[in-house]
């Protein structure tokens, strides 16, 4: 009855269909007229979404491990109670109807017979029912994906434990435990101090990992190490079913855990073994003693001991290059397997090359995105300011062979973005004084050449490149400063067409750079020939025709230049700010763009761009909003002055079809929400329809492949949250429960 | 093969398909997994019994959800069972130890307290639909009614949560005002899960 007086009750429907995809157009224009006068409505609505998420992040129950021998004696008692249902059928046809002596004779007869096939069906069931007294048949069944390799790392106190794998099954929707991937690599390398691993890349083609960890005073330490065997080909997979059934967990501690709690009186916290054997009274993670035997093909010039205590593998630097790995190189025997949670007698063969955690740059805070490998894996880049806040951030490098990690700007304001190809994509607030509020501006640094251009149009605050080049995940929305660094306040994130704005992108490539006015943003004019006076003159002319201190690689060009630079660039900002008002929610959703045809106004396409699949389109959504607009946002529902997303990562997939993003909307938080979404090339788009990964609650840090991601979920029966993996492909979603494991320590990384 | 034979092998088959997530969908709406493996096992009994009735192979799984359903439905209105008792989802005879308890009630206590005072219908509904993922036909078809009637019992259901969850966060509210054996466990375990 009062639903039926509820004004609101109509939009609620709405909302909920909303969140269900199947609301018309104009029943989409209804709710947001509504939406916007209604803050009841948009308070329910971002219940509906909230409650939605908790729901999708209740993890399935593991059923009981006797539940098949239940069901397949119950059936079998149902086969034996009853004859065949065809011959039932038709008795119970000829029941209704006999009313004859003969016919209840005839049924007699039939109930003879079907006593008689009873009787034979249960010997057979009987049998059968001994065959399947193996719970192996309860289980889903596990399907083929691509095999990929997957390394996830935990930071123990008695260093760093690198555990790497490969996936090539997984479970069927709903189920998550069908299958088992086995940990049958574990690597123990040096690592300075007890810390907390914050973030992890991996290139895998070359085997490279760069890990960021927090140690308890807040400094930061950015650290490389080389797995040389990789990509060795390991036992990927052990155990293709459990053999007991669902998985109820035997340990209820985590390995991890384990192995921690356990280690550190022994290993002394600060010198982990060098040899096969542990130290008297180390067995092993799991109790297992280890003999030289299972690893004959162990280097015997292996050195004997890591260096000394405490001392982090970063204060010997130059003792050898990254990737020889011989700074302070241990091993660990691999554990057992850790699911099992006892040891094995089949406990994996560990790798017999060492490696070595190696500190390219520590005691400072890092900033902006989390660090990252170039494409070809040969640099790292990331950001940093000092610790005690003395100074802004700056980007720093770090290629293959080098001891410390270079300085590649110094203005004491570039925010590593990502990178773009070979270049990094650099983000630094600037303050418009006429405007009295910050903007970001984007640049793109050739870190070979030194060589630094402007990107003219919007390109957000850390823009994450795909990997092809054409598209850009980025912020937009407010910057506030916090002494000599800027927080995000209010944003949320889109995706915009790099390719448009890249200003090293061929200048042919260009769209509309000399009509697309939007004051000094026009697409394209980053373009160096075709810029804006002023940043046009600063910035180098072109590839070939370096400046000088493009022969100084990893410095920043010349301080009075960048100060013209930042002059013109504050004058086009102060006219841009005196006509636009500062817009804090991200663009119109998609479907307010011109129904235009995809096709009507090509622009010439890359010859040297691995996406030829779309060039940038007028009509497109993105077209549309280029330049200085917001591009489309990843969030279409998001209400972004409730709830602006304040911190957030982004991931490509390689072949940049999909990314991941995780966004939370409270600084430091190391719970948010990840989805995974489709990017539509040809109509430079996301595609709304295919939802690889809907938003569901993970810890901070995430990986994703071509076909699949990896991430922390909560764990309703374990503390420590576990190792979660979907994948997609021609054979549907697939899941799968990796291993529990200690979240505070441990990130994954395909 | 009989058919029999057929039929039990295809049961068999569903079975290993989908018995988890029947499983679970079956806890959560009785919130109590003894029962809900019973169940279970009836379900699939029952699809058995009912296997010729299934004309669409492709449409199994909302087809056992619909039994399942049902079977849920009639047992607790058979026993009348209310349950008003934190389910934690530890199976009986176990005893969970205080941080099991207290990490299980952070992350999932509120919610599944919140689903128990829903009806039974909108919490068979928002299960459905959000944490086994049917689409809307297949929704329809689990409840046995119409597209149209899903809809507004999944929009009801919602709502329904909704208010529920803010009376359960408000209690929690006055609880954790007052100093328990459960917040001090959770506030232990956060501490050793969040060091350095």
């Amino acid at each position: 009855m009062k639903d039926a007086v509820d004004p609101h009750l109509p939009f609620r429907q709405l909302i909920s269909e909303r969140l269900d995809g199947v609301l018309p157009r104009d029943a989409t224009v209804r709710l947001r007229a509504h939406l916007a006068i209604c803050p009841p409505c948009r308070m329910a609505q971002r219940a509906y979404l909230r409650d939605r998420l908790a729901l999708r992040s209740m993890n399935p129950l593991p059923p009981p491990r006797d539940l098949w021998a239940r069901t397949a004696a119950a059936l079998d008692r149902e086969i034996a109670r009853r004859p065949s249902t065809s011959r039932r059928l038709r008795s119970d046809r000829r029941a209704r109807r006999a009313d004859s002596p003969a016919l209840m004779l005839s049924a007699l007869a039939s109930l003879v017979l079907g006593v008689a096939v009873v009787g034979t069906q249960f010997g057979t069931s009987r049998d059968d029912l001994e065959a399947t007294d193996d719970p192996v048949v309860a289980l889903p069944t596990p399907f083929g994906v691509p095999t990929q390799a997957l390394a996830f790392v935990e930071l123990t106190p008695a260093g760093l434990a690198i555990y790497q794998t490969t996936v090539d099954r997984v479970c069927p929707p709903a189920s998550i435990d069908c299958a088992e991937v086995s940990t049958t690599h574990r690597r123990l390398v040096a690592a300075p101090g007890e810390r907390t691993a914050v973030s992890l890349d991996l290139h895998a083609a070359n085997g490279r990992l760069a890990l960021l960890t927090i140690d308890d005073m807040g400094n930061d330490t950015v650290s490389v190490v080389t797995l040389q065997r990789f990509l060795d080909p390991v036992p990927p997979f052990v155990g293709p079913l459990r053999s007991d059934g669902p998985v109820v967990r035997s340990s209820p501690v985590s390995p991890a855990v384990s192995a921690a709690d356990r280690t550190p009186d022994d290993i002394d916290g600060t010198d982990p073994p060098a040899s096969d054997d542990p130290p008297e009274g180390l067995p092993s993670h799991d109790g297992v003693e280890p003999s030289r035997s299972d690893h004959p093909d162990r280097p015997s010039d292996e050195p004997d001991h890591a260096p000394s205590s405490g001392a982090s593998s970063s204060t010997s630097p130059s003792a050898s290059a990254p990737g020889t790995g011989l700074l302070s190189s241990s091993e660990l025997p691999a554990v057992g397997d850790p699911l099992l949670g006892s040891p094995s007698a089949d406990i994996p063969s560990i790798s017999p090359v060492p490696a070595a955690l190696q500190a390219v740059l520590e005691d400072v805070r890092v900033v902006g995105a989390p660090p990252s490998w170039s494409s070809d894996g040969e640099m790292l880049a990331f950001s940093a300011m000092p610790v005690d806040a003395s100074g802004g951030p700056d980007v720093y490098t770090w290629r293959s062979g080098d001891a410390r990690a270079q300085q590649l700007t110094d203005d004491g304001a570039s925010y590593f973005a990502s990178w773009a190809g070979q270049r990094v994509v650099v983000s630094r607030p600037e303050t418009v004084e006429t405007a009295g509020a910050i903007r970001a501006v984007t640049v793109v640094i050739d870190p070979g050449t030194g060589l630094e251009r402007l990107v003219e149009g919007d390109g957000g605050w850390l823009p994450a490149v795909d990997p092809s080049g054409r598209f850009a995940i980025t912020w937009h929305g407010d910057l506030e400063s916090e002494g000599l660094a800027v927080q995000p306040i209010h944003g949320a994130l889109s995706m915009i067409e790099w390719r448009a704005i890249d200003p090293f992108a061929p200048t042919s490539l260009v769209p509309g750079d000399s009509t697309a006015g939007q004051g000094g943003g026009s697409l394209g004019s980053g373009a160096p020939d075709t810029g804006a006076g002023a940043s046009a003159s600063a910035d180098v002319p072109a590839k070939a025709e370096a400046p000088a201190s493009a022969e100084a690689p990893a410095t920043v060009a010349d301080p009075a230049r960048a100060k013209a630079r930042r002059e013109a660039r504050e004058k086009r900002w102060a006219s841009r700010a005196a006509e636009e008002t500062p817009n804090l929610s991200p663009a119109a959703p998609l479907d307010a763009s011109p129904d235009t045809s995809p096709d009507t106004s090509p622009t010439t396409s890359s010859a040297d761009s691995p996406d030829t699949t779309g060039p940038l389109v007028e009509g497109s959504p993105l077209a549309t909003r280029e330049p200085g607009g917001d591009g489309v946002p990843v969030e279409p529902r998001r209400d972004v002055a409730a709830d602006p997303v304040r911190e957030w990562q982004v991931r490509w997939s390689a072949d940049s079809s999909a990314f991941g993003y995780w966004v939370t909307e409270t600084p430091g938080a190391a719970w948010g929400q990840l989805a995974v979404l489709r990017v539509d090339r040809s109509s430079a788009s996301i595609d709304e329809e295919t939802v690889l990964l809907a938003p569901t609650l993970a810890r901070r840090s995430f990986t994703l492949g071509d076909d699949r991601v990896a991430w922390v979920a909560p764990a309703e029966d374990r503390p420590d949250g576990e190792l979660r993996l979907r994948t997609w492909g021609p054979r549907g979603y697939g899941s799968l429960r990796i291993r529990e494991f200690d979240v505070s320590t441990g990130l994954p990384a395909f | 093969m009989t058919d029999q034979a057929g039929a039990r092998a295809c049961v068999e088959e569903l079975y290993a398909e989908h018995h988890a997530e029947i499983y679970t969908y079956l806890c959560r709406m009785l919130r109590d997994d003894e029962l809900a493996a019973d169940l279970t096992q009836e379900t699939f009994v029952k699809a058995f019994r009912a296997y010729d009735t299934l004309l669409d192979p492709a449409r199994a799984r909302p087809w056992l959800y619909q039994i399942a359903g049902r079977t849920a439905l009639d047992e607790l209105r058979r026993r009348r069972i209310v349950r008003f008792v934190p389910w934690t989802g530890e199976s009986r005879g176990t005893d969970p130890s205080a941080e099991d308890v207290a990490l299980r009630g952070r992350l999932t206590g509120e919610m599944e307290r919140a689903l128990a005072a829903l009806p039974e219908r909108q919490r068979m509904a928002l299960l459905l639909s959000e944490v086994h993922e049917l689409t809307g036909i297949e929704l329809a078809q689990a409840l046995g009614v119409s597209h149209v009637a899903a809809r507004a019992v999944l929009t009801r259901a919602r709502e329904s949560l909704r208010q529920a969850l803010s009376v359960e966060r408000a209690r929690i509210a006055v609880a954790e005002s007052q100093p328990t054996r459960g917040r001090a466990a959770t506030s232990t375990r956060r501490d050793r899960v969040d060091r350095p």
